[in-house]
């Protein structure tokens, strides 16, 4: 074989494996991507829903905060609701809609709200 | 591979470098792409750990409501960790913490108390014990009145284990159902004392919170306070320009500032009388007034958070005051006549019927008491008796010590023992010890004294004590003299307090109806009035007058009854210090102190 073949077959070769390579490597990009800009969402996601329960649980209760929440992003949807659980208990539950591929996020937690002294009845 | 007979040149190095470099960008590639899966992998676990974290924080607050709402679970023992009534038998292994309103949570949260095999931790319920015990971390790892909760965490497929310390806690260091005025530094060119301050926390709740029992308020005594000379003029001017009767407030002497209930702090830097701390004002149209001062104009700041609408729960008052005030403070012996014993110590003052000893411990939560000991005014040997609760009886108005009367609209004060009316001989015709009564020093050591009825120190008296409890079923008065406690504090309890006098007091003092706090100093470089623990006091109102004093030291006429309404601080410093409240962490409510993940 002469050395100008081989050169020619090597390059051959060398561009095809490079091509399949690039190609494969290419079509990951697309979901590497995504994957990153999900994991971006949803770490959003759990930081304003984490927010949310926090402005919770540093409000006294009467705040409406059972409503609607804005989301800071258009990309989020957050709702809070507040769910009485008894003896000055309640449950706070998030969800926060991010993507519309994927779940939304949903955190909750139960707050203790002492509540407003009355006076004691007398004997 | 070498051609011969020509320079030497590598055959198929372009392949390798191809090949090396497809190689090198597969995997680049690859690594980009787990990276990023890794990463969305990554935010889903921190999603299930804020998740998890939520769940063991919802835990927390399920087991806080239910020993708030339920006191018979803080009866457990270490002896019987099961008992009938502790939170092991309301949530045992394996059962959900989060049981009700289990849909509501994307998981579950479980406990267990008894050490298991396979898992090293495991809860301990010490909330009702007053020394440390032993926990999964070792011995003696669970500090007294608090609560190792071990929790495990299920969600999203994942079990984490947390560990809570929750204590009990009492939280204030000043409580009263009524208003707080701070005074001090506001009179013009006389010895007055420094300004009074407040650092911790305050709670100032609706009327009638220290009084369950359904007494009166108003049937307190008036005329036990009505001889302590008050300069009325500062006081007319904190009451008329700031105090209102139904209404708790916290009054601070100094500039003519009204603060917003949640609006901007506003601190006045320079000193005065302060509270650091946040106050908790339980009725919505509380506030914290400073009120306008005479020249020069002190200065007043408050730090810190107010709160309105809610706060500590009264039950937590109500159980304080209940232990304290029932006949089972005693450990379940009533003291009455029938439980008590007379000692004969010698012929009896003429101040006294009864001396009583009562075998019974003291009060539960107080100090552990060894011996009892007054010394001076009432010069009483120390019993040989292991027992060491005593219980004075009196009568002569109802009041131990006298130095003072006041009838008819006339005040009488006695300024030495020689004004001291002579006693009156028995019937026997032997004449009855006379009181040496000025200067008085009560003294206790490790024990509990509880006096039926007054008990007046009259002036320049010592009171002192050292982990010891001074029960007073009226009203306690301290007129001049000092106010001590040492390194193992001390508890008061009273019905009502007048404690003109100086010093530094370490623990905890609770008047029941009501407390003022003067700071008598003699000597203008004594201390001011110190208490470093908390303060727990009434509202009823407390009658002063001003009198006419003329050189010799004779009192007029009483022209005038300036009642004032709450808790007045006149150059007293309150500082919280937990440390001198152990006594009464288990009235306090729930904290949680720590929550933190377990590896």
């Amino acid at each position: 074989m002469s050395r100008r073949g081989l050169t020619i077959l090597e390059m051959v070769v060398g561009i095809s494996l490079l091509s399949l390579v690039v190609i494969f490597v290419a079509s990951l990009l697309p979901s590497s991507v995504g994957s990153l800009r999900r994991s971006e969402a949803l770490q959003s996601a759990t930081m304003y829903g984490m927010g949310l329960i926090e402005d919770a649980r540093q409000n006294p209760p009467g705040t409406p905060f059972d409503a609607q929440v804005p989301a800071s992003g258009a990309s989020l949807h957050a709702v809070r609701q507040v769910l009485p659980a008894g003896n000055g208990l309640v449950d706070v539950q998030v969800t926060v809609a991010y993507r519309n591929d994927a779940p939304p996020v949903i955190l909750a937690t139960r707050l203790l709200y002492t509540p407003t002294p009355t006076p004691s009845p007398t004997p | 591979m070498l051609e011969l007979g020509g320079k030497l040149r590598p055959r198929g190095n372009v392949l390798a470098a191809v090949l090396m470099i497809t190689a090198l960008m597969l995997v680049v590639g690859l690594a980009l792409a787990s990276l990023s899966v890794f990463n969305l992998n990554l935010s889903a676990r921190w999603l299930d750990s804020q998740q998890a974290y939520q769940l063991a924080q919802a835990a927390v607050a399920q087991v806080a409501s239910d020993l708030q709402n339920d006191p018979t679970l803080l009866n457990t023992t270490i002896a019987d960790p099961v008992s009938s009534q502790s939170l092991a038998t309301r949530y045992p292994a394996g059962a959900n913490l989060l049981a009700s309103g289990a849909s509501h949570f994307p998981g579950t949260v479980t406990t267990w108390w008894r050490p298991a095999a396979t898992r090293p931790q495991f809860s301990v319920d010490n909330l009702g014990g007053g020394v440390p015990v032993d926990g999964w971390r070792g011995r003696n790892r669970v500090p007294p009145n608090t609560l190792d909760l071990v929790l495990q965490v299920s969600v999203g497929g994942r079990s984490t284990l947390y560990e809570a310390f929750m204590r009990r806690r009492w939280p204030y260091a000043l409580t009263t159902c009524g208003k707080v005025a701070l005074v001090g530094n506001m009179m013009d060119g006389k010895p007055t004392p420094n300004p009074s301050d407040i650092t911790g926390k305050v709670l100032s709740l609706s009327g009638g919170s220290l009084v369950p029992t359904g007494d009166s308020p108003g049937a307190s005594p008036t005329t036990w306070l009505d001889r302590i000379y008050v300069p009325t003029g500062l006081y007319d001017q904190i009451s008329t320009q700031g105090m209102h009767p139904d209404s708790p407030q916290v009054l601070i002497g100094g500039a003519s500032v009204e603060l917003d209930v949640r609006g901007t702090r506003k601190d006045i830097t320079s000193g005065g009388n302060r509270v650091d701390g946040r106050v908790d004002l339980s009725d919505p149209g509380s506030k914290v007034v400073v009120v306008p001062a005479p020249s020069p104009p002190p200065n007043a700041h408050t730090g810190g958070q107010r709160i309105l609408g809610y706060g500590f729960g009264q039950g937590m008052l109500a159980r304080l005051v209940k232990a304290c005030d029932a006949p089972a403070y005693t450990n379940g012996v009533d003291l009455g006549a029938g439980d008590t014993t007379p000692i004969d110590w010698g012929p009896p003052l003429d101040w006294q019927t009864t001396l009583l000893l009562g075998g019974a411990p003291p009060a539960r939560g107080m100090p552990p008491p060894r011996f009892f000991f007054i010394r001076n005014g009432l010069s009483l040997p120390p019993p040989d008796s292991k027992d060491n609760t005593f219980v004075i009886g009196c009568n002569a108005g109802n009041t131990v010590l006298g130095m003072g009367r006041y009838s008819g609209g006339k005040l009488t004060m006695y300024t030495s023992p020689d004004d001291l009316p002579q006693p009156t001989p028995s019937p026997g015709g032997t004449p009855v010890p006379t009181a040496s009564l000025p200067p008085v020093k009560v003294s206790l050591n490790h024990c509990t004294l509880e006096v039926r009825g007054n008990l007046d120190l009259g002036s320049s008296a010592q009171l002192e004590g050292d982990g010891a409890s001074l029960i007073v079923r009226g009203s306690l008065l301290l007129n001049g003299g000092t106010l001590n406690a040492g390194n193992h504090g001390m508890v008061i309890w009273c019905e009502n307090l007048l404690c003109n006098a100086s010093g530094h007091y370490q623990g905890l003092i609770v008047a029941r109806r009501s407390a003022v706090f003067f700071n008598y100093r003699a000597d203008p470089d004594a201390p001011d009035m110190t208490i470093r623990g908390a303060l727990v006091a009434g509202q009823d109102s407390v009658s002063v007058c001003r009198v006419p004093i003329n050189d010799k030291n004779e009192i007029g006429d009483v022209t005038s009854m300036t009642p004032m309404h709450g808790l007045l601080l006149w150059g007293t410093g309150i500082s919280y210090d937990p440390r001198y409240l152990a006594n009464i962490d288990r009235f306090g409510d729930v904290e949680l102190v720590a929550l933190d993940p377990l590896p």
